[in-house]
C-alpha cells in the first residue's frame, strides 16, 4: 500500500512538468492533426535540405571539435576571452554575422550557393560543439588522461584516447547544428538555394493557410525529432557531470599554432561587427540617424528577459517536486524535442491553434515560451545534478515549510545554471526573426526584424548603425537574463 | 541584513507577471482602441519598405495626432504574405489601410471582396488609370523596373535594351531577377503575361531559366548581387537601384524596352492604398487614405531614398531618375494583370519548380 502511495504521489508531482510540455507541444498536435485529416508530404525540397545542413554542421563539428579539444588540453594566453568571444557568435544567427561581412569591401558579398551558405552557417554555428566539447574535457579523468599522455604519440592519443573520450560532445553538437540548420531559412534566403524552411516560409506567407504548409513541415519536423532523440543520449552525456575523482585535463602550454586557430571564430566575428561599424561610420552619400525608437529597443529588451525568467520559473516550479525522481530526466527529453523544432514552424502551429480556438491572437511570448521551456528543464536538470544529494537531505532537516526551504535552501544552490539557462533562452528569443515576423500586433516591432527589414533597402550606415545597436541591446538581454536567478542567491540563507 | 536588490525583488516579479498577463492572446480583430480615452490609431498593413515608410507615418503622426500602427512584410515574401493575411482576416479584418508597393497584389484584393470603397478627398488630380472609378483603390508614388548593371563588369555598348536580350547566349549565368512570386516581380511577369499573352510570356520565362538567370530572394538582393559583382546584370525596382547609385557601387541603371518603332515599355506601377472592406477604425482608416496619396506625401517619397515618381501633376519627381512623362511605360491594365497573377503563379511553378 505504502509503495502504491508513493508510486501516485510521484506521477502526481510528474503533473505539472507534463501539462506544461503538453501545452507547449500544442501546436506540433494541431499540425498533426491536419496531416491526419488530409495525409500528403512535399519532399521536394527535402534531399537539398539534408544536405546544406548535413554538409554545415560536419564542418562545425570539425571545426568546434577541433577549438574545443585545443583549448580543453593546451594550457593558451587568454583562452577564456576567446573561448567568450567564439560563444558570441551563437547569441546571434548566422544571418546577423554574415550581413556585417557583406558590408566589408572583401568580396565577401560575391558568395552564394548552398555550399557557401553551409560555409558559413557551420562555421558561425561551431561554437557550440567548442563548448560541448570543453565541457565533456573537464570531465576527462585526469589520471587516464596523463598515462596517455606519458605512453602514446599526439597522434595515437587523440585518436585512441582523446576522440572517443570527446565523442558524445562532438556527436550532439553535429547533431544539434543539424538541427538548428534545418530550421535555418534565412542563410538559404541570403545565398539564393532553397530548402524546407523557405517552402515553408514562402507557402505560408502565399496562403497563410497552416494546412498547405503542413505537407512541407511534416517531414522535416519528423526528421528534426529523430535527430533529437538520437541527440538526447550524448547530450545528457556531457552534461550532467560524472560522479567523482579527479577530473580535467592537466593543461600544457600550447604553440602559437593552438593560439591562432584559437582566434578563427572571434576573428570571423570582429570582422562582421567591423563591416556594420564601417558602413556606419564611412559609407558616402548617406543620412545619417538613430534608426530605432525607444519603445523597440526597451520591448527588445522586455520580451526576452520576461520570457527567459518566466521560462525559468515556470519549470522550476514545475519540476521541483520530481528534482529527486527519475522521472525528471525522461520529462526532459519531449521539453527538448520541442526546443528541436524551428521556431517558424511553432509559430504558424499557434496561428492554427488561434484560428482553431475562433480566431484568437497568440502573443509571440507564448510561442517563444513553447519553444524554451524545454531548455529551462534541461538547465534545471543539469543543476541539480550538480548539488551533492546529501546537502538536499540536510536542507530537510532546518524547521521551515517546503516552499521557504526550496526557495532560501536549494534553489540557490542551481543559481549559475539557472543563469546560463535565462541567459541563452533570452539571445534565442531576442534573436527571433521567424515568430516576430509572424506573430507580432501591428504596431509593435523588435530590433532583430527591423534589421532584417531595413536591410532591404535602407543606406548601409542605417543597416550599420542598427546592427551595432542590435549587438549592444543583445549584450543587455543576456545579462538581464543572467541576473534574474541571482535573486535567489540573494534569498539564500546559509 | 536586507540588501536593497533583495527588498525591490518582488517588484521585479510582479512586473514579470504583469508582462505574461498583458502576453496573453486576446481574440483578433480588436485592434488597438481609437475610442474616446485612448490615443487615435490607425491600423496600416504596409508592403512599402520600413525605411521608405516610416517618414510618411511620422508626417501624419505629426499633422494629426493619430498614432500609426503598420505591420510590415520581409523581403522574401513582399506584398504577398500581406495580401494572404488580410484573405485570413476576412472575418475579423485587424487593418484599416493597406499600403501595397505592389498594385496587382493590391488590385486582386478588390475581386476577393476584401475592400472597401472610398474616394479619398486629396486624389482628384491623380490620372483616372491609376485609381479605380469606384475608389476601391489608389495610386500614388509609382516605381518603374530597372535594369541595374556593374559598370566594372558590362561596358556600355554591351548594356541590354530590352528584357528580351536577357534570354540570349552572351548572358548566360549573368542576370539576377527576384522570385517571380512575390513583390513587384510578380506584377513585371504578369504584365508581361497580359502584353504577349500566355504561351509568348512562358516562353521567355523558360527562356530565362536555361539561360541560368539567378533567382534571388527581393529585389534587394538582386541589387546586392550586381553591386557585388555576383552577377551582371539585375531586374528590380528604381528605389533599389537608386540606393545602389546613392552609395556610389559600381553600377548604372537602365530603363529597358524604350527604343524602337513599337516598344515594349518598362513597367510603372504605383503604390496602391486601399480601405479594408470591415475596418476595425473605419474613419481613422478614410483620413489615412486621404494623407497617403495627397501631393504632400508624394512629396516626401520622391524627395527620399524611394525616389518614386508623384502621379499628382506637379510635383517635384526624383532626382536621379529623368521625368516620368519622357519615359515609355508599358501600357497595362491593373486589374487585369492583377487576373492574371494565378496564371503566372502557376507557370513560375512550373518552369521554376517553386
Amino acid at each position: 500500500v505504502t509503495v502504491g502511495v508513493a508510486t501516485r504521489r510521484e506521477l502526481l508531482a510528474t503533473l505539472p512538468l507534463a501539462v506544461l510540455f503538453t501545452m507547449a507541444a500544442l501546436p506540433l498536435v494541431l499540425l498533426a492533426g491536419f496531416f491526419v485529416a488530409q495525409p500528403s508530404i512535399d519532399v521536394s525540397s527535402l534531399a537539398a535540405t539534408l544536405k546544406f545542413a548535413i554538409a554545415g554542421a560536419a564542418l562545425s563539428a570539425v571545426v568546434g571539435g577541433g577549438i574545443g579539444a585545443t583549448v580543453g588540453t593546451r594550457d593558451l594566453p587568454g583562452w577564456r576571452w576567446a573561448v567568450a568571444a567564439s560563444s558570441s557568435l551563437i547569441a546571434a544567427p548566422p544571418a546577423f554575422w554574415w550581413i556585417g561581412l557583406t558590408r566589408l569591401s572583401t568580396g565577401f558579398g560575391r558568395l552564394s550557393g548552398a555550399l557557401s551558405g553551409s560555409i558559413l552557417a557551420g562555421l558561425m554555428l561551431a561554437p557550440i560543439t567548442m563548448l560541448l566539447v570543453l565541457a565533456a574535457a573537464r570531465e576527462i579523468p585526469s589520471n587516464a588522461y596523463e598515462a596517455a599522455r606519458v605512453s602514446l604519440g599526439p597522434a595515437r592519443r587523440f585518436l585512441f584516447v582523446l576522440f572517443p573520450l570527446l565523442r558524445p560532445a562532438v556527436t550532439a553538437g553535429f547533431l544539434l547544428t543539424t538541427i538548428l540548420l534545418l530550421g535555418e531559412s534565412e542563410i538559404p534566403f541570403l545565398f539564393g538555394f532553397r530548402t524546407s524552411m523557405t517552402d515553408v516560409v514562402t507557402t505560408f506567407s502565399q496562403t497563410f493557410d497552416v494546412g498547405r504548409t503542413v505537407p512541407i513541415i511534416l517531414p522535416m519536423v519528423v526528421i528534426v525529432l529523430i535527430l533529437g532523440l538520437l541527440m538526447v543520449g550524448p547530450l545528457l552525456t556531457v552534461m550532467l557531470s560524472a560522479a567523482s575523482g579527479g577530473r580535467g585535463v592537466i593543461r600544457k602550454r600550447g604553440g602559437l599554432v593552438f593560439g591562432i586557430a584559437l582566434l578563427a571564430l572571434p576573428l570571423l566575428g570582429i570582422l562582421s561587427l567591423s563591416g556594420y561599424a564601417w558602413a556606419a561610420t564611412t559609407a558616402e552619400g548617406v543620412r545619417r540617424t538613430i534608426p530605432v525608437g525607444a519603445s523597440t529597443v526597451a520591448m527588445s529588451i522586455a520580451e526576452p528577459v520576461a520570457c527567459a525568467l518566466a521560462s525559468v520559473a515556470l519549470t522550476v516550479v514545475a519540476a521541483y517536486p520530481i528534482r529527486r525522481s527519475g522521472a525528471i530526466r525522461a520529462l526532459v527529453v519531449p521539453g527538448l524535442l520541442l526546443f528541436c523544432v524551428p521556431a517558424a514552424v511553432l509559430a504558424i502551429g499557434w496561428i492554427g491553434v488561434g484560428q482553431f480556438v475562433g480566431g484568437v491572437f497568440v502573443a509571440p511570448a507564448v510561442a517563444h515560451l513553447s519553444r524554451t521551456v524545454g531548455v529551462a528543464a534541461l538547465g534545471f536538470l543539469i543543476a541539480y545534478s550538480r548539488v551533492p544529494r546529501s546537502l538536499d537531505d540536510a536542507a530537510r532537516l532546518v524547521n521551515m515549510s517546503a516552499v521557504g526551504r526550496a526557495w532560501h535552501l536549494v534553489l540557490p544552490l542551481l543559481v549559475p545554471s539557472l543563469a546560463a539557462s535565462a541567459a541563452l533562452t533570452a539571445a534565442l528569443i531576442f534573436a527571433d526573426r521567424d515568430v516576430a515576423s509572424l506573430l507580432l500586433e501591428p504596431g509593435a516591432s523588435r530590433l532583430m526584424l527591423n534589421l532584417y527589414l531595413l536591410s532591404a533597402n535602407a543606406p548601409s550606415s542605417v543597416i550599420g548603425l542598427t546592427a551595432l545597436i542590435v549587438f549592444v541591446t543583445g549584450a543587455v538581454v543576456i545579462g538581464l537574463a543572467a541576473a534574474g536567478p541571482f535573486v535567489l542567491w540573494l534569498r539564500r540563507r546559509e | 541584513v536586507t540588501s536593497p536588490l533583495r527588498r525591490r525583488s518582488p517588484v521585479i516579479f510582479r512586473v514579470a507577471i504583469a508582462f505574461a498577463l498583458l502576453s496573453c492572446g486576446r481574440q483578433e480583430g480588436n485592434a488597438p482602441s481609437s475610442g474616446s480615452n485612448a490615443t487615435p490609431s490607425v491600423v496600416v498593413y504596409c508592403s512599402a519598405d520600413k525605411e521608405f515608410a516610416e517618414p510618411i507615418f511620422r508626417a501624419y503622426e505629426v499633422k494629426t495626432g493619430v498614432r500609426v500602427l503598420p505591420l510590415y512584410d520581409t523581403e522574401e515574401t513582399k506584398t504577398a504574405g500581406l495580401t494572404a493575411r488580410l484573405a485570413a482576416e476576412k472575418a475579423r479584418p485587424r487593418a484599416d489601410v493597406f499600403w501595397s508597393s505592389d498594385t496587382s497584389r493590391a488590385v486582386a484584393l478588390v475581386d476577393q471582396g476584401l475592400t472597401a470603397t472610398y474616394v479619398p478627398t486629396t486624389a482628384a488630380t491623380i490620372p483616372g488609370r491609376y485609381k479605380s472609378t469606384n475608389g476601391t483603390w489608389t495610386g500614388f508614388g509609382a516605381r518603374i523596373r530597372v535594369l541595374l548593371y556593374n559598370t566594372d563588369r558590362v561596358s556600355s555598348s554591351d548594356i541590354p535594351r530590352s528584357i528580351l536580350d536577357l534570354t540570349q547566349p552572351r548572358w548566360k549565368g549573368r542576370v539576377a531577377v527576384s522570385n517571380p512570386h512575390f513583390g513587384t516581380m510578380s506584377f513585371h511577369a504578369a504584365a508581361l503575361f497580359v502584353k504577349w499573352g500566355n504561351d509568348k510570356a512562358g516562353n521567355f520565362l523558360r527562356r530565362l531559366k536555361d539561360n541560368g538567370a539567378v533567382l534571388a530572394a527581393g529585389n534587394s538582393d538582386v541589387k546586392d548581387r550586381v553591386a557585388d559583382g555576383r552577377v551582371d546584370v539585375g531586374i528590380m525596382d528604381e528605389d533599389d537601384a537608386v540606393v545602389a547609385v546613392r552609395e556610389k557601387k559600381p553600377v548604372g541603371i537602365v530603363l529597358l524596352d524604350q527604343d524602337g518603332p513599337d516598344p515594349l515599355g518598362t513597367p510603372l506601377m504605383p503604390n496602391v492604398a486601399l480601405l479594408v472592406q470591415g475596418a476595425p477604425h473605419l474613419e481613422q482608416g478614410q483620413r489615412f487614405i486621404d494623407f497617403l496619396v495627397s501631393s504632400e506625401a508624394e512629396t516626401i517619397l520622391a524627395a527620399s531614398d524611394a525616389a518614386q515618381f508623384p502621379l499628382h501633376p506637379g510635383v517635384a519627381g526624383p532626382k536621379l531618375l529623368p521625368p516620368l512623362d519622357t519615359i515609355r511605360t508599358m501600357d497595362v491594365d491593373y486589374l487585369e494583370v492583377a487576373r492574371r497573377l494565378p496564371v503566372m503563379d502557376a507557370a513560375v511553378r512550373d518552369i521554376f519548380g517553386l
